[in-house]
């Protein structure tokens, strides 16, 4: 089933040589524009700032960048339907096959927020393959299911789905209802059947959590039952926030003489902005907790803010700054490398 | 009414976990190899019985199916599957590591 080839590099507006930095920062520049929360027109920002992430989540990892670029040399010399070179590992993501042989479909997955090129080639990382590869060899070695037991009634239940759900941070804080479609093509009729549900994603969700959908499987054999669908959640990244658990990291920028004087900062906060006191001498790496200001935790109480100060410097002087940093090299005695 | 509130919402699963029964319909293992797999430490339920009996949550679940066709396939003993499970855990770690580095 051929899907569009997504040109990530054009996504973020940076050449297909850009570092690791230069892209990095554009995800940065165009997650803030993009944003939900900012962006005057919601509904389009959100499907631009899914975009953003996705790009952004194979263009940041060196092994999905090469395998991508790999990819793109290949659509390049190809029509605009794109079908992956023969043999490209993970160019069957969204397919199952029996143990036996005897059944398989292709899937889609809609509303998820990843695009069907993504969960084909880049969905669930390679621990998939491990599992065609388990199934395959069952199917080899000519052993019939019956590794489940049977369904009361007979028949085998149909296999699991798994795909991945892209979750906004602020999803994530408040909650929400995702529809999610599901498109199956039964290889052997050809009909192509869309099954559409919605999904609660319940507030306080983890990085990598399981959702499990009952009963939106592969359809079961012999009568059995249909598999489940799993969802497992991946947190969006964000232009102001880190995760780690239910605690947020923000980097704070500093000017030098803000870090040593101390001063008083506004941050932003999943709900709203909140003051925070930066001590004198600050140095960078600091970690100031705001609490009880990161995501909901299971027990109803809430992770922190840990606010960390980086210190930027003047790239360019005027005279005068110069004049003054220089005043300071003489009569200071802070030696940074004193053992 | 619009259209799109018609389609089925699927909720969360109950905050209580599932029981050993209902995970073994759900997944159609015998409940004694879910109790096997519990005990070998390849699959963590959130509640144990020594707590107040079985539960497990949807990742529970998922793993014993995965871990259990895996099993099957490769002819695992419990040895053997727990080192899998252990290796499959680690990867997963070291992925989630990574990509909180490179988001600093």
């Amino acid at each position: 089933m051929p899907v569009e080839f997504k040109d990530y590099y054009a996504i973020l507006g940076v050449p297909r040589d850009a570092s690791d930095e230069d892209i990095k920062k554009a995800f940065r520049r165009l997650a803030r524009q993009y944003h939900p929360d900012v962006a005057k027109d919601k509904k389009a920002a959100e499907e631009k700032f899914k975009e953003i992430n996705e790009a952004y989540e194979v263009l940041s990892d060196p092994v999905k960048r090469r395998k991508y670029d790999s990819l793109g040399a290949a659509w390049q010399s190809g029509g605009a339907g794109f079908e992956p070179p023969p043999g490209w590992a993970g160019g069957r993501g969204a397919h199952w096959t029996s143990p036996d042989g005897t059944r398989s479909f292709e899937f889609h997955f809609g509303g998820t927020g990843f695009s069907d090129f993504f969960e084909q080639f880049f969905g669930r990382g390679g621990l998939d393959e491990l599992f065609r590869h388990a199934r395959a060899d069952r199917g080899a070695a000519g052993e019939p299911g019956g590794l489940f037991e049977e369904a009361a009634g007979g028949g085998q239940r149909g296999p699991d789905i798994e795909g991945d759900l892209l979750v906004t941070l602020e999803e994530a804080f408040r909650g929400a209802v995702r529809s999610i479609s599901l498109q199956k093509t039964n290889p052997r009729t050809g009909r192509t059947e869309t099954d559409t549900f919605k999904v609660r994603i319940p507030a306080g969700v983890q990085d990598g959590q399981t959702i499990r959908v009952p009963a939106k499987g592969g359809a079961g054999s012999g009568g059995g039952p249909p598999g489940d669908l799993y969802l497992r959640v991946r947190l969006a990244a964000h232009p102001w926030f880190r995760v780690r658990g239910a605690d947020l990291y923000h980097d704070l920028d500093l000017a030098p003489w803000e870090a040593v004087l101390g001063t008083t900062v506004e941050v932003p906060t999943l709900d709203g902005r909140v003051t925070v006191r930066i001590p004198p001498g600050s140095s960078s790496g600091r970690q100031l907790r705001v609490r009880g200001r990161g995501l909901p935790r299971g027990s109803g109480e809430r992770g922190d803010l840990y606010v960390v100060v980086n210190i930027e410097v003047p790239a360019q002087l005027t005279v005068e700054e110069r004049e003054l940093w220089e005043q300071l090299r003489r009569v200071s005695r802070f030696n940074p490398r004193a053992t | 009414m619009p259209a799109n509130l018609l389609f089925e919402l699927h909720e969360p699963n109950p905050a209580e976990g599932y029981t050993l029964e209902q995970v073994a319909r759900f997944t159609q293992l015998p409940r004694r190899q879910i109790v096997l797999f519990c005990r070998c430490g390849v699959v963590a339920p959130v509640r144990a019985p020594d707590t107040g009996g079985w539960a497990f949550d949807d990742e529970g679940l998922r793993r014993l199916r995965r871990l259990a066709e895996l099993r099957a396939a490769y002819q695992l003993n419990f040895r053997a599957l727990r080192l899998v499970a252990e290796l499959l855990d680690q990867v997963e770690r070291l992925r989630e590591e990574l990509r909180g580095l490179r988001a600093r």
